[in-house]
């Protein structure tokens, strides 16, 4: 059989030729290059998150036995979550009154700081009533983490005060799951005597202000404290690393890379690239010298396609992994390799298809300035349009948009646009942890099958779509 | 496998239709052209604007697809082989460039390429191609820096650039100065005398007078004749009016009225040298004038029945075309 595609390499290397030296392709080139290592770089760092170690007021109630008299004291120790303690801070002692309308707080007394983190305050020698509440916090209004001071009727028979937080954090560099200690013995001094065990095991004892902490590995774990023989056990629960920003931060930056920037990028590279590629030959009118030549139209069309296609992805791809480069760098870790290779071909495909529709609306385009128009709306309708008109859709339908229907409906609905369909496709090699802490638009209600088969029907259509055009309105 | 009369035509063009379907109105270019040009021929295609001739030329060229009818160009059918069609032509639109971006060299061994020819031959061939056309010293400037005429020129070396069998050329002298013209005969005879077959079109009469052997007339669609150049001529003179021009002092009133009673005589003028007799086509009546003058002693200095021209035919044969 005759080869259909006579022409199409030379073509191709024609159409790269010209694009490597045009001006158009550096300077967007250049200008993805910047926006996507700006964006590597920039989201590699850590990032100050959900989680701030603020310094936070670590109260106690304590019971102090003068010749045989009980005197009642509030302990606030001012510290930071790593158990390091802020001096000089001035602390307010407060009841609080809970009323129909919401909370008095009284300031009873202020004291600042020791620079041990420590200021107490006396209460006198009666037990206050089991109901009163009080608290200490930085008397700035707008201070940080207060803590609650409580009088229950048993505290006389403790031999040791408590409390107790956990706290996670991660940047892309690294995460932290840790758990944390503040014992004080009854009479208000740091146990530093107490023993921490860990599922049975001797972990040490608090820091001379009374701290202790456990980085805590995921799993469910029982942690123990014994002072004075009076014992004290928490369940600890470890996280699971949820989602690619806790296992990696280099997944975290490429996903992020995939669903905010490449959707809005690569189709404006792409369409800058390709809009005219058509018309341009027909308004200089080397179409016909073409037409006339030993090429057969498809060949031109293939061509054109592989042309445009090669010149965009040449410099995307370096871009890309010069990305994946500052992003391993930056975050001393390599992304999934999966997430990665998913990255890459998912940009491939999204380029191949802003190229196909380029090359359609080219063809029917008969001057340069109407190519321009339909690069323009092609880009709106699938960035902006789309999404509006999907909800749209489905709101005057008249479904809830809390049900799964709802989402079912719209992830079908979004196999016909390319940008989410490109995400979705990621969404793919997420690692199997995946979390929804991104709101990537996921393939979950889907399934993988439809998914590949939307990507691959989209390229053989609009494949052919452009073939059979081409020859019919190729005419001059 | 191709038959001796097949093969010994060129170009074969029977019952061609080319509807151009636009949006609202379509529109019908040809209406059924029949031609058949010998190898080795040149063929003048001359029309009107609009007439069609661009348009046949394209599908000959393979580049737009006739809507009925049939073509054959060097023994192929336009249809069913048009890659054997493209081999063997040399097409030269009538409007377009190159790709301006590039040197003239470079439009040149992208054609090559484009038709099989690679390496030093291709590039031999243009450099050759380049001095025919006079373009040697302008081959790497830019092709948007080319005046009109060096385009032309661009275009003709581009249509010549794999040596090909048959020449379609749309109004190749269109826009040229005198010399480009001059430039272009030259060049076609040349062609000639390959053997290479030439179909040109062309609004410029006395250009295809004298390039060509064979001339065809089309007309909204059709063709009005086909032919030699030199019956052409002939069947003017059964188509266009006989003119006789006399030089003589001026008639009276009474000689004007006798000279128009002559058979076949339509009009008769007065000019400042004398006067214009126009008589049917194919009239002699240049005897039949000379006693009504001679009787009424009007003094004649000449007597001259006019040579019918191609311009005459031209006109004439579109005027007498239906429409
Ligand atoms: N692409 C097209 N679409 C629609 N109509 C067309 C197209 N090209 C030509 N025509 C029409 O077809 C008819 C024949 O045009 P064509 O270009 O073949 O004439 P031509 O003889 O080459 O004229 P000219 O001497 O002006 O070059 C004209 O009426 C023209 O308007
Ligand atoms: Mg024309």
């Amino acid at each position: 059989m005759a080869n259909p595609f006579v022409g199409m390499g030379r073509i191709a290397w024609m159409e790269v030729r010209s694009h490597l030296r045009s001006p158009r392709l550096i300077i967007l080139a250049a200008l993805f290059a910047l926006a996507v290592l700006g964006a590597a770089y920039g989201l590699s760092q850590p990032q100050p998150g959900v989680f701030q170690n603020r310094p936070q007021v670590f109260a106690h109630p304590a019971i102090v036995n003068v010749s045989g008299v009980s005197h009642y004291w509030a302990i606030g120790w001012f510290a930071d979550q790593y158990g390091v303690p802020v001096g000089g801070q001035e602390l307010g002692f407060y009841s609080l009154e809970y009323n129909i309308s919401g909370v008095t707080e009284h300031l009873l007394n202020s004291s600042t700081t020791s620079a041990a983190g420590f200021a107490s305050f006396e209460l006198g020698t009666g037990l206050p009533q089991s109901n009163a509440s009080f608290q200490i916090r930085p008397t700035q209004t707008a201070g940080p983490g207060p803590g609650g001071v409580y009088f229950g009727r048993d505290l006389v028979n403790q031999t040791f005060t408590l409390v107790q937080g956990q706290s996670g954090f991660s940047t892309p560099t690294s995460s932290q799951d840790l758990f944390y200690l503040h014992v004080l013995a009854l009479d208000g001094i740091p146990a530093t005597g107490a023993d921490v065990y860990l599922n049975d095991t001797l972990l040490g004892h608090p820091d001379a202000n009374g701290y202790f902490r456990i980085d805590v590995t995921p799993g469910e774990h029982t942690v123990r404290l014994a002072f004075r023989g009076q014992n004290q056990t928490f369940p600890v629960r470890g996280f699971e690393s949820s989602g690619p920003i806790f296992s990696s931060g280099a997944d975290a930056v490429l996903v992020f890379l995939s669903i905010s920037l490449m959707p809005l990028l690569l189709p404006i590279v792409a369409i800058a690239v390709s809009f005219d590629a058509i018309a341009r030959e027909r308004v200089q009118g080397s179409l016909e010298l073409l037409l006339s030549r030993r090429v057969r139209r498809e060949g031109i069309l293939v061509g054109k396609f592989l042309g445009a296609f090669l010149s965009i992805t040449l410099p995307v791809i370096v871009v890309l992994f010069a990305g994946l480069g500052v992003v391993t760098l930056a975050s001393g870790r390599a992304p999934a390799l999966s997430l990665a290779v998913a990255f890459m071909l998912a940009s491939l495909f999204l380029v191949a298809i802003y190229v196909l529709l380029m090359l359609i609306f080219s063809t029917l385009a008969k001057s340069v300035g109407t190519a321009v128009v339909f690069g323009v709306v092609v880009w709106l309708v699938f960035n902006v349009l789309f999404n509006f008109l999907a909800f749209l859709l489905l709101f005057s339908s008249g479904r809830n948009p809390t049900s799964r229907s709802f989402y079912e409906t719209l992830s079908l609905l979004y196999l016909f646009d390319p940008n989410t369909l490109f995400q979705m496709l990621i969404s793919l090699a997420l690692p199997s942890t995946g979390s929804t802490f991104f709101v990537i638009p996921s393939s979950g209600f889907l399934g993988p099958a439809p998914v590949i088969a939307a990507g691959v029907i989209w390229i053989v259509v609009l494949f052919l779509a452009a073939i059979v055009l081409f020859a019919r309105k190729s005419e001059v | 496998m191709a038959r001796d009369d097949l093969a010994s035509a060129a170009i074969r063009v029977q019952g061609l239709k080319k509807r151009y379907a636009a949006f609202r109105k379509p529109l019908d270019a040809l209406l059924g052209v029949d031609l058949e040009i010998a190898r080795g021929d040149a063929f003048g295609f001359l029309g009107p604007n609009g007439a069609g001739k661009t348009t046949t030329i394209r599908i000959l060229a393979t580049i737009l697809s006739p809507t009925a009818g049939s073509a054959e160009v060097g023994g192929h059918d336009i249809r069913e082989d048009p890659m054997a069609v493209r081999s063997l032509i040399g097409y030269m639109p009538e409007n377009a460039g190159g790709y301006p971006l590039m040197t003239g060299q470079d439009n040149l061994l992208y054609w090559a390429r484009l038709q099989d020819i690679t390496g030093s031959g291709a590039r031999e061939r243009a450099k050759s191609l380049l001095a025919t056309v006079g373009l040697e010293e302008a081959a790497g400037q830019k092709v948007k820096t080319y005046s009109h005429g060096m385009k032309k020129r661009l275009l003709m070396a581009s249509a010549l650039i794999h040596d090909p069998d048959i020449l379609l050329l749309d109004e190749p002298a269109g826009g040229l100065d005198p010399q480009g013209i001059r430039f272009f005969r030259d060049l076609i005879h040349g062609l000639r005398q390959k053997g290479k077959t030439v179909f040109l079109s062309s609004h410029i009469l006395s250009e295809v007078e004298q390039t060509c052997s064979t001339i065809g007339i089309i007309q909204k669609g059709r063709m009005v004749a086909v032919d030699r150049v030199e019956a052409i001529r002939q069947r003017v003179g059964a188509v266009a009016p006989a003119r006789v021009e006399v030089d003589c002092d001026p008639p009276s009133a009474s000689t004007v009225q006798l000279l128009r009673q002559i058979p076949k005589v339509r009009m008769v003028w007065s000019t400042p040298a004398g006067i214009l007799v126009e008589a049917e086509p194919g009239a002699d009546v240049a005897d039949e004038i000379t006693r009504v003058l001679v009787t009424d002693h009007v003094r004649i200095r000449a007597i001259r029945p006019f040579e019918p021209t191609l311009e005459d035919a031209f006109l004439s044969l579109l005027g007498g075309a239906p429409s």
